[in-house]
Parts: C-alpha cells; structure tokens; sequence
C-alpha cells in the first residue's frame, strides 16, 4: 500500500533522507521508530504529499504522492503540529473537511461524539492541545481513509483518550482493512498496536520487519556459569550487550533461539533462560550495535 | 461534484472569505467614507467635482487600494510561511494549482467587490438632483477601473514577492522595496553618471520611470493603459510558477529559492552602495566613485546575514570579495569608460537629425516635442561641430553657470543618444550662434513663434513691484491685447544671440502671460485631452525687447512702477567675494539716497536685473519698502572694477 523506494531529501546539504527504502502493506498498522534526526517526520510528509524529494519515490497503492489528489483524499495526516483555521469552530472544520474529503461521513462524525465528548461549537484553537489532537482524529477518521499517517499521534492526550483513539483506529483497520503507518517514540504503545516496525537511522531504514520477526531474531538470555563468563561465546553467536551481576549474566544474541540454545549447551550454563524482550529494549539493543547512544532515547 | 482538473475549490475559497470578511468589510467603509461621502459634500456644496483628471482629492481612494491590497495579498499567503499550516494545506486533496487560483479569486473578491459597490454608488449618485452635472455615470466607471488596476498592479506583485520570501515580514518589506527599486536604481545611475560621465545627460523619462509609476490618467490612457494590467498577469503567471516549485520546507526562510539569494545579495549590495555614494557625495562632502564600497562591503555582508538568518559574520566573506571585485571593476569601466561613453558622437551618416533641447518645452504639440528640431545636413554638421567643441575642450567647459545644453541624436535605426554640456560661451560661441539664431531653435524656446491653431483667451503683465493687486489683463475684446501679442513675437524673432544666451526668465520682474485655446475645440474635454500642460506660457521683458517696452508704456504700465519718492526704506546688503560673508549690511531712509540708489538702475525701471557673470564678485541685494507697505527685492551682480560708484561709497 505504501512504498518508498531509494528516497533522498537533502537540507542545506544534510542528507535528511540517505536513500531510504520503506514498505508497509494493505491493512498493516506500521511502526516508524528512530532517534530524533532520523528522518521519520521528513519521510512522512513526502509520504502525505507535502515534500518533493530530491530523488527517489514514495508512492501510495502505486501512485506518486505529491500533487496526487486521489491518493490524498483516501489519507490522511495528523502531525505533531496541528494548524486549524483560526475562528472555525469544529462544526465549521468538520464542514470544511466535508467539502474537501469526498468519502466524508456524517454518520460516522456524530457517533464519534460519544467518544470524544467535546462540544462541536467550540473554536478549535481555543482548546488545549490534548483536546485539538482528539478533534484532528474525530475529524481525520469521519473520512474514512485508506491510509492514515500519524506523526506522534498520542502526544498531549491523556491515558484514558490515548487507549480511546488506539482503539478507535485499531477498529478502523480491523473494519475497514485501513493501513496505519504511525511514527513515534512511545515503543511500549507502538508495541501493543503495531504489526510491522521500521526502526530510522541516519536518514536510513536499519530494520524493517514485522514484530513477530523481530521479536523471534533477537533474544535475552540470561545465564549462569561455574565459573567467569566464557568469552568463546562471542565467537560462536552475535552478541549485542552482556549485562553481569555477580555470577549471572545477561547477554542480548541474535539469531534463531533454537541455535543459541544448542551452542550455548557447549559452555555448561547453570542457568540458561530465555526472556521475551520489549520493543524499546530492541530498539536500543539494535541502535547501539550501530554506535547510536542508546541512552540519550530511553522513554 | 469535484473535477480533479478543478482551478477552484470551494472550501478553500469560503474558508478565505470567512476568516477574511473584516478586509473586505473595511475596504468598502473606507473607500465610502473617504470617496463617496467627500464626493458628495462637493456636490452638495457645488464645489468643482471632476474625476476626469483624477484629482488629488480623490487620490486617498489609490491609497486605500493600495495598502488593503498589499494587507490582502500578504494575509492570503501567510499559510505558507509556518510548518503547521503548510503541511496542513499541502497535505489537502487539493492541487497546488487549484490553491493558488482560489486565493487569486479570494484576493480579487475581496479587493474589487468594494471598489465596485463603491462605484455603483457613484454610478446611482450622478442621477441625483444633487450630484448630476457634476460628474458622471462614465466618471464612475473610470473610477472603478483605476481602482481596479491599482489593486491588481499591488497584489500581483504582493503574491508575486510572497512566493519568493517564506514570512510575512519578508513580504511586506520586499513589496516595499520591490516597488521602490526602478526609483532606487534610475536615482542611483542618475547621480552616480552625472557625476562621473562627461555629458551624461539626466532625464527620468529616459528610463522609462513614467511607464513603471503610472498616474491615474495614464491607466486610461493608450499609451501607459495597458502596462499595469499586463505587467500583473506576468507576475501572477510568475508567482504560480514559483509556488508551484516552492518547497514547503522553505517556510520561515527570508528567501525562499537559494538561487534566489544572490540576486537578493546583490541588490542589497548595490542599493547600500547607491546610499554610501549619496551618503559621502552630500553629507561628508567627499564626491568620488571609491565611496560606493563602504557601505556596499556593510550591506552584502548583512544581506547574507539575513539570507543566513544568523548574526554570524562567518561565511560573509566570499560574498563580500565578491562584491568588492565586481565594484572595482565596475568603478574601473566608468573610470575609464570602456563603452566611449564620453567620446561617443554618432556619424552623420547615421544622423535623422538633431535636437539642443532635449524636452522642447515650449513645443505644443505632444507628437512633435520629441521629434529633431533639425534635420538639415548642415544644421546637423553645425551641431556636431559644436559637440566636438565639448568634448575637446573638457576642462573649460566644467563649473560653467551659463546654462546647460543638451544635445539629442534621433538616429536613423530608431535610438536616440542625449548628451549635456555647461555652455562656455567664449568658446562655443562660434558653433553655438549659428544654431541659437535658426528659426527651428527659436521655435522651440519661444512657443509664441509657432504656427499654430491656438486663439488667446487672456493677456496678463506681471510685476512683483507693483504687488499682486494691480496688473494688466487684456482680454480678447480689447484690440491692446492682439497689439501686445505681436509686439512680443517681433521682439522673440529680434532677440539676439546674446540676449538667448542670459537667463532673462530667472532673473526679470516684468512676465507677459497669455493663455490660449485650440481653435476647433468644440468640448472642454477636448481641450484637456490636446495638451493641458501647454495651454499658457509667460514672456521675460528684457532691455532689448523694445517693440514690448512701447507697448507697455502705451498701456500705460511703467506708470504703475514706483518712483522713488514712493519708497520709504531701502534695506542694502554687499557681499565683495560672492562668499556668503555679508560686508555691508545696512538701512536707508534719506529720500536722497534712495532715489540715487533706485536711479542706479534705468534698467531697474523695465523690470531687469543687471547681472555680469564674467568676473563677477559683488553681489548686492536692495529690498525696497514702499509707503504702502509693499516690499521688493532687486539683485544684482557686479565686477568689482565695474561697481558704481553709488554703491562703491558704502563699501569704503
């Protein structure tokens, strides 16, 4: 449904996009992880249309983007900086939306009422910044997109609305078969919604999988020897980080945990156990293999 | 129903005119309250109302369409200049084509709406009692289409700058300069040229400065009428063009294209040199090309800051030996006038034929002002000869105050070339007689010697002595008024060499007005549309205008002039070196004294003052105080060999 392809996106001679490549299929809810700088909000609004890149495509169900009204009138947009016509109120914006989104549904405006719960005679800008990010998704959702990107989606938004809003897009996927592609730094979130995660660096993507597959490769194993810790398991698996308190250690491997299990018997672990890691700790673990100061981005 | 080819979206265009009603709402009262209502009360008080010649009265009207379309072509773009509404805008269903023609109708709605209710107003109030006859349903409409084009010039360009700069600071203050820039750089060649070219020759209208700052009456015109509409859809074709390449990344940025920023560099870098070049010329004194690069070096370096959006001098210095390289070298052409400007002098073969008035004031007819005053392959040679004489001669031609004289070429390819000399008339005397003396030259410095259609409506006689209560005026009806006519055009045909060569016009009391009417004007619209600038002229009464004297003293005029038991009080001053240091400042009350003084000048009494450039060095300044109270000034400038002894007494 979304593909970007080799893309490139230059500022005053930073590479803020270095040839990235992206693929997120019809239905999916795409997780766009990355430190600040990677690039995640510069290859969004090339995604939505509002950046022309240097070189390089990003195209929606095989169409360009850019001046494509009939790919932007199936997506939609809600950035981290919101803009709404001064003195609108949100039945005004709704009207305008209306006007400009042809598959707009009333019907589905006033059911969201319940949810949202805020008084359509308001002015937008006169509300909190929470509560203008609830009207861009009421509004962003009334019409009915086939692609929705989200840029910090939940930012501002209490613990209450933000699982609201979750649920309401994952139900919009679940219905409508509406592929999300959402860019964020709350991994715990992204975590419980998404199914495919792109991890950005450097203006690249570094990993591009889905969250089952990522989840398989990468493992936390904690372990326990007679002795020290023997360093021959470096050679034998692809280490990313070994943690050590007394005589137990903890070791973050790639690789399929079967194998690591048959190697790891070759060193006569007392304890050897598998526990499941979060994205965040992927994320990290992933990052600072590359050199990424994991630290500076730990929620 | 949506066209995806659509140039018009609703929404968008609604959503403009909801947030942007209070413009329109404010141009429309404005424009009532400043044009309609002033409009009225003249009707209603049946003080003249002419929209015809676009009176200044009504000129608060352009102001007002030109600040409110400045306001609504900077507000209507403002959603680019900020991350969020950009990417908003940008992220809409909605071509950028389909954008920008929206806004265009927004800007144009809301600009042209109130001009026209406005207009209709005035279309409904010339069939009232109280406003028909004073102006028409036509005048409305005129007026209508001035405030049209007006605004349309402003927001073309307001939409055109808009795209180029990436905030709204930016736009209003490029527009400015924008609007400013043709003004800027001719006042800044003009100045700059006059100074450092050997005959060149200042003239606004040689720029073409009459077809970018358009008046009123020219919008209507045929020759000016078309520019402004034409030059708008060029800027709005060429602000669409931009808008259609602009990154939405680009907001906030001073400039808004990098390729942009040089040219910006460079105009910045040239406007502050044309400011220190003026800066050094008039206030400190110094006049030398090499003072364009001070402030030259200080404006690219804070273009580039500005460019930069950084206070940072760092990275300035590569624009900066730029611009000192391209100065130099600039300073090196004029220096040393690589083009032959100086030099130039077209072969005769080339030649269509000549003009040494450049403008031919006093030529009436508009067609033929700019047109050869001779064509004849001597005149021509007579002319060249005289040029030539200028060019060789540099030096004794520079500091002249004998009068200026500018020399047009009209070539046979269609160009002109106009150079100017200060008159030496020792030297130019030789080339300058022959040329003075044709009837073609006299034609054209005394418009009275034309043959033309033109019937005298009123005769006038000034003189400042005499004060502003008591003149002559002949009237058609008078048989005085045709005598006094011809004695005036005998002594324009009779006036010498010498006498054409003295500015009598600055320096007489006694002018001989006359205004005149073309023959077959049956309308006096008419008349205005012939030449409105040509319709009087005025006579400077000179020593040698003998047939004029006598008439005057027919009529009875010098018995007007005070004598000198008239006056009570002479105030003298003397100034011996012409230095501006007063020697002899002192008041005369002794009838005897003031009529010696006032018998000084016999001259005096035919109204004109004696003035002897060469040598001169005493300058005496007499203000005469009659008994009834009425004051004049009479100066005069002496050799101070030559000084009377009337005056030399004082001085010792």
């Amino acid at each position: 449904m979304i593909k970007v392809d080799n893309l490139v996106k230059t500022f005053d001679g930073f590479r803020a996009l270095d040839g990235v490549s992206l693929h997120v299929t019809k239905g999916s809810v795409y997780g766009l992880v990355g430190p600040n700088g990677a690039g995640k909000t510069t290859l969004i609004k090339h995604l939505t249309g509002i950046y022309t890149p240097d070189s390089g495509s990003s195209a929606i169900d095989g169409s360009e983007v850019f001046e494509n009204t009939d790919v932007k009138a199936k997506t939609i947009y809600i950035g981290d900086d919101l803009y709404f016509f001064p003195s609108y109120s949100i039945e005004d914006t709704a009207k305008f939306y209306k006007d400009i989104y042809p598959t707009w549904s009333d019907e589905r405006f006033e059911s969201l009422k319940e949810i949202f719960k805020i008084d359509t005679k308001r002015k937008v800008r006169r509300l909190s910044k929470g509560m203008q990010k609830q009207v861009a998704f009421w509004l962003g959702i009334c019409t009915r997109p086939e692609v929705i990107i989200l840029d910090e989606p939940v930012d501002g938004l209490d613990p209450v609305m933000r699982r609201n809003v979750w649920r309401v897009i994952v139900q919009d996927v679940a219905e409508y078969g509406t592929t999300v592609l959402i860019s964020s730094h709350n991994l715990r979130e992204l975590e419980d919604v998404c199914d495919h995660v792109g991890i950005m660096h450097e203006g690249k993507i570094v990993l591009e999988k889905s969250l089952d597959d990522i989840k398989g490769n990468i493992h936390k194993i904690q372990l326990a020897f007679e002795g020290g810790f023997p360093e021959g398991i470096r050679g034998k698996l692809q280490v990313l980080h070994t943690e050590s308190t007394g005589r137990v250690h903890m070791v973050i491997v790639k690789g399929d945990s079967e194998e690591i299990k048959e190697k790891l018997k070759h060193f006569n672990p007392i304890i050897c156990d598998l526990i499941p890691l979060t994205l965040e700790e992927i994320f990290i673990y992933e990052l600072g293999g590359m050199g990424y100061a994991f630290e500076n981005i730990i929620l | 129903m949506r066209s995806k080819t659509s140039f018009f979206n609703k929404a968008l265009f609604l959503s403009d005119i909801k947030r942007y009603w209070w413009l329109f709402a404010a141009n429309t009262a404005l424009l009532i309250f400043c044009c309609v209502i002033p409009v009225y009360d003249r009707c209603l008080n049946a003080v003249g109302v002419s929209f015809g010649d676009a009176p200044t009265w009504l000129g608060v009207g352009i102001v007002i369409n030109i600040v409110f379309s400045l306001g609504v072509g900077t507000i209507l773009w403002t959603f680019m200049h900020f991350s969020n509404s950009v990417s908003t805008f940008h992220a809409f269903p909605v071509r950028r084509s389909t954008i920008y023609i929206t806004k265009l109708i927004s800007g144009f709605i809301m600009l042209i709406l109130p001009i026209v209710i406005n207009g209709v107003i005035f279309v409904l109030l010339s069939f009232t009692p109280v406003c028909f006859g004073h102006f028409s349903a036509y005048d409305a409409l005129i007026w209508i289409y001035r405030g049209v084009i007006y605004s349309l010039i402003i927001f073309s360009l307001t939409t055109f700058v808009n795209m180029m700069t990436g905030n709204p600071i930016g736009t209003i203050v490029f527009t400015g300069g924008f609007s400013l820039l043709p003004l800027m750089a001719i006042g800044f060649c003009e100045g700059l040229f006059s100074q450092e070219l050997y005959g060149y020759y200042n003239n606004l209208s040689d720029y073409g400065i009459d077809k970018i700052y358009i008046g009123p009456q020219g919008l209507t015109s045929l020759e000016y009428g078309f520019i402004y509409p034409v030059a708008s859809v060029i800027m709005l074709v060429g602000a669409y063009i931009l808008y259609k390449y602009r990154r939405s990344e680009s907001h906030g940025e001073v400039i808004s294209y990098k390729w942009l920023v040089p040219v910006f560099i460079g105009i910045v870098a040239a406007i502050a040199s044309g400011i220190s070049y003026a800066y050094f010329w008039e206030i400190v004194g110094i006049e030398s090309i090499f003072t364009l690069i001070p402030f030259g070096i200080v404006g690219t370096a804070i273009a580039y800051m500005i460019s930069q959006k950084s206070l940072k001098l760092k990275g300035s210095l590569k624009p900066i030996a730029l611009y000192i390289v391209i100065t130099i070298c600039f300073i090196g052409a004029v220096r040393f006038d690589i083009t032959g400007f100086e030099d130039r002098i077209p072969s005769i073969d080339d030649i269509a034929g000549v003009s040494i008035d450049h403008s031919r004031y006093y030529v009436r007819d508009s067609e033929i002002k700019d047109k050869p005053m001779f064509t004849d392959k001597d005149d021509i040679e007579t002319v060249i000869r005289l040029h030539q004489s200028f060019i060789q001669d540099k030096a004794a031609h520079e500091n002249r105050s004998e009068g200026s004289l500018p020399i047009t070429y009209y070539l046979k390819n269609g160009k002109k070339i106009t150079r100017m000399y200060l008159i030496n008339s020792e030297i130019d005397t030789a080339f300058l007689k022959p040329v003075y003396e044709t009837p073609e030259y006299r034609a054209s410095r005394f418009g009275l010697l034309q043959e033309e259609d033109y019937v005298y409506t009123m005769v006038e006689v000034t003189d400042r002595r005499i004060g502003s209560d008591t003149y002559i005026a002949l009237y058609p009806d008078n048989d005085d008024m045709q005598k006094l006519i011809d004695a005036v055009k005998l002594d324009m045909q009779n006036t010498s060499y010498e006498d054409m060569l003295k500015n009598y016009e600055a320096s007489t009391n006694v002018y001989i007005s006359w205004t005149m009417e073309e023959k077959n004007v049956k309308e006096p619209e008419d008349l205005i549309k012939s030449d409105i600038y040509a319709n009087s002229e005025a006579y400077a009464v000179k020593p040698s205008s003998l047939n004029t004297i006598k008439v005057l003293e027919e009529l009875g005029f010098y018995d007007m002039i005070p004598r000198a038991d008239d006056i009570s009080q002479v105030k003298m001053t003397l100034n011996p070196e012409r230095s501006g240091k007063v020697v002899v400042e002192m008041t005369l009350n002794n009838p005897e004294e003031i009529a010696q003084i006032y018998s000084e000048y016999d001259d005096m009494i035919k109204g004109y003052h004696f003035h002897d450039y060469e040598g001169a060095n005493i300058d005496i300044n007499l203000i005469y105080t009659l008994k009834n109270g009425h004051q004049f000034d009479v100066s005069a400038t002496y050799d101070k060999d030559k000084l009377p002894d009337t005056f030399l007494k004082y001085l010792k």
